[in-house]
């Protein structure tokens, strides 16, 4: 059974070390689909309303204690990791309070599933709610010949020096003709189960912010200053690379040339980061994209954001606010007066 | 293919075996409930120091309505988010410091409430909670400045129960009051300390 989950840890097929499934992480759009499909819906499945920073699962209770016991280490543990690193990450969700990644993601993807005129894209639309049930209930409720889940997840590492964004994207038939091309189908479990998708792909989009280290407050400060000026950029540029990587593998371009040079590469914020390879598709001086050996496209970004300016020490934790306000003035604490999009 | 969320309950972990996690929406429909009896540990002063506000207009400016985000496969839901803010901040003169005012002209302070953010999060074993409002302050009909508060509240996911979802919020917004109550005070101290002292006759 198919879990419709966000984190990049399980959207990595490297990272699934064949324990858990025996489906390819990569289903090419079958040619002969191409000129039976008649419209598509686009969905964007983001479960999260603002940035969050990765914290790796505690195991070492399970592995050293074991049972109950070892579960209360564990989620001990994890609970002192994720209250710092939501701590941590609060100057940066302030920044970016009046920042709208799903507005930008869908208008990225409108444009570019433009380029692929055989899908006839039309309605695009954002779910918050990530579940089998509403998933399901959104094909059911479609009235076009296929739906495009695209679902996305963007964090920081839990040292917050890198950045990087994942996308599932699936497409699932709703007319017959198309549902008899899905060799693995299955009519147990979920209806959007990946056995069910006429095609599936996962995508990555990954930047270190020059300048960081292993000081998460310190990185943290970077991408907020100026507003959040780097992660804001960052993202408008892994929106953009996430919607041109899907576009062009449903129709099977970004395929490496014969001699391409080989890579080896690393995510972050896996749980058990390994090494997977791949082969280069193109380079340039923004960035190197790689088609991984189970076919997961990967965009390493090398200049996205503007220089960040200099940050001054990561403020301390929220004091009352000490100078007396202008009445026309907000006080020096006040964010930008930006309105919510 | 996907495997099964990474961010887990406690009760799936092993901790709790009566009962595995539940997968059915949560629904919130109470107000705010507060976990303490006062928001600082000012007291209160005599009359004309006392903060008068009016809570003017609260309104939902999320761009996502429907939920109020998600704990493990739970949805969650409130019928009305804006009722839920209004009601939180119908309780700041738990500070000693402040009064509410039932009408503007009544008041040092009119304070028109814009929710921005109000979700639950799954990371880890845990769960994460922020509100974010942004307050747009008048003053005798005329605008006084704005602030964006947010509050936060992190702690276990024991097992996706509704209860510990609903004080979870609450207990975000009760650290958003704080930060207002506060904000609130110093707007509301700085006229005062702008006026000359009385003249001794």
């Amino acid at each position: 059974m198919r879990m419709r989950v966000s984190s990049a840890a399980v959207l990595l097929p490297g990272l699934l070390l064949g324990a858990c499934s025996t489906l390819p992480a990569h289903q090419a759009l079958p040619a002969e689909a191409q000129d039976k499909i008649a419209s598509t819906d686009v969905v964007l499945p983001i479960h999260q309303s603002e940035i969050y920073v990765f914290v790796p699962n505690s195991t070492g209770g399970a592995v050293a204690v074991g049972g109950i016991l070892g579960a209360i280490v564990d989620a001990s543990i994890n609970d002192v990791r994720t209250s710092k690193a939501e701590t941590a990450v609060k100057p940066l969700r302030d920044a970016l309070v009046d920042y709208d990644f799903d507005k930008g993601m869908q208008a990225d993807l409108k444009d570019a599933l433009a380029q692929d005129s055989f899908l006839h894209a039309e309605n695009f639309g954002v779910v918050r709610e990530v579940t089998n049930d509403k998933l399901d209930g959104v094909l059911d409720a479609s009235k076009d010949s296929t739906v495009l889940f695209v679902t996305v997840d963007y964090r920081l590492s839990n040292d917050g020096d890198v950045l990087d964004i994942a996308a599932t994207a699936s497409l699932f038939p709703k007319d017959d003709p198309l549902k008899s091309m899905v060799k693995t189908a299955s009519s147990s479990g979920p209806k959007t189960a990946m056995a069910n998708a006429l095609y599936r792909n996962n995508f990555i989009y990954e930047l270190h912010l020059p300048g960081t280290t292993d000081d998460r407050d310190k990185n943290i400060a970077l991408w907020s200053a100026n507003n959040g000026a780097a992660t804001r950029a960052a993202l408008d540029q892994g929106a953009r690379e996430l919607a041109a990587m899907v576009a062009a593998d449903l129709e099977g371009g970004d395929q490496p040339v014969a001699g391409a040079a080989k890579v080896t590469t690393q995510t972050p914020t896996a749980q058990i980061p390994v090494d997977v390879t791949g082969l280069v598709v193109n380079s340039d001086k923004t960035g190197q994209l790689v088609r991984l050996d189970d076919g997961t496209m990967k965009y390493i970004s090398f200049a996205a954001a503007p220089a960040p300016a200099t940050a001054a020490a990561p403020a301390p934790a929220p004091a009352p606010a000490a100078a007396a306000p202008a009445a026309s003035t907000p006080s020096a604490s006040t964010n930008s007066a930006q309105p919510a999009s | 293919m996907r495997n099964l969320p990474a961010r887990v309950c406690i009760a799936s972990a092993g901790l709790l075996a009566l009962a595995a996690c539940s997968t059915e929406p949560i629904t919130l429909s109470q107000g705010f409930k507060p976990t303490e009896s006062s928001l600082s540990a000012h007291k209160s002063r005599d009359g004309q120091d006392i903060c008068r506000i009016h809570i003017g207009d609260v309104t939902d400016k999320r761009t996502e309505k429907d939920t109020l985000g998600q704990i493990g496969d739970r949805v969650i839901r409130d019928a009305d988010p804006a009722a839920w803010l209004r009601s939180g901040l119908l309780t700041l003169d738990r500070d000693k410091r402040i009064a509410i005012a039932d009408s503007a002209k009544d008041a040092d302070l009119d304070l028109d409430v814009d929710l921005l953010k109000a979700y639950i999060i799954s990371i880890t074993s845990d769960k994460s909670a922020n509100v974010v409002v942004r307050v747009r302050y008048s003053r005798g009909g005329a605008d006084a400045g704005e602030r964006v508060i947010r509050g936060t509240e992190t702690g276990w996911n024991w097992n996706n129960g509704a209860g510990e979802v609903k004080t979870a919020l609450d207990d975000a917004l009760e650290d958003l009051l704080k930060s207002l109550a506060q904000d609130v005070e110093t707007r509301c101290a700085a006229p005062r300390a702008a006026q000359p002292p009385p003249q001794v006759p």
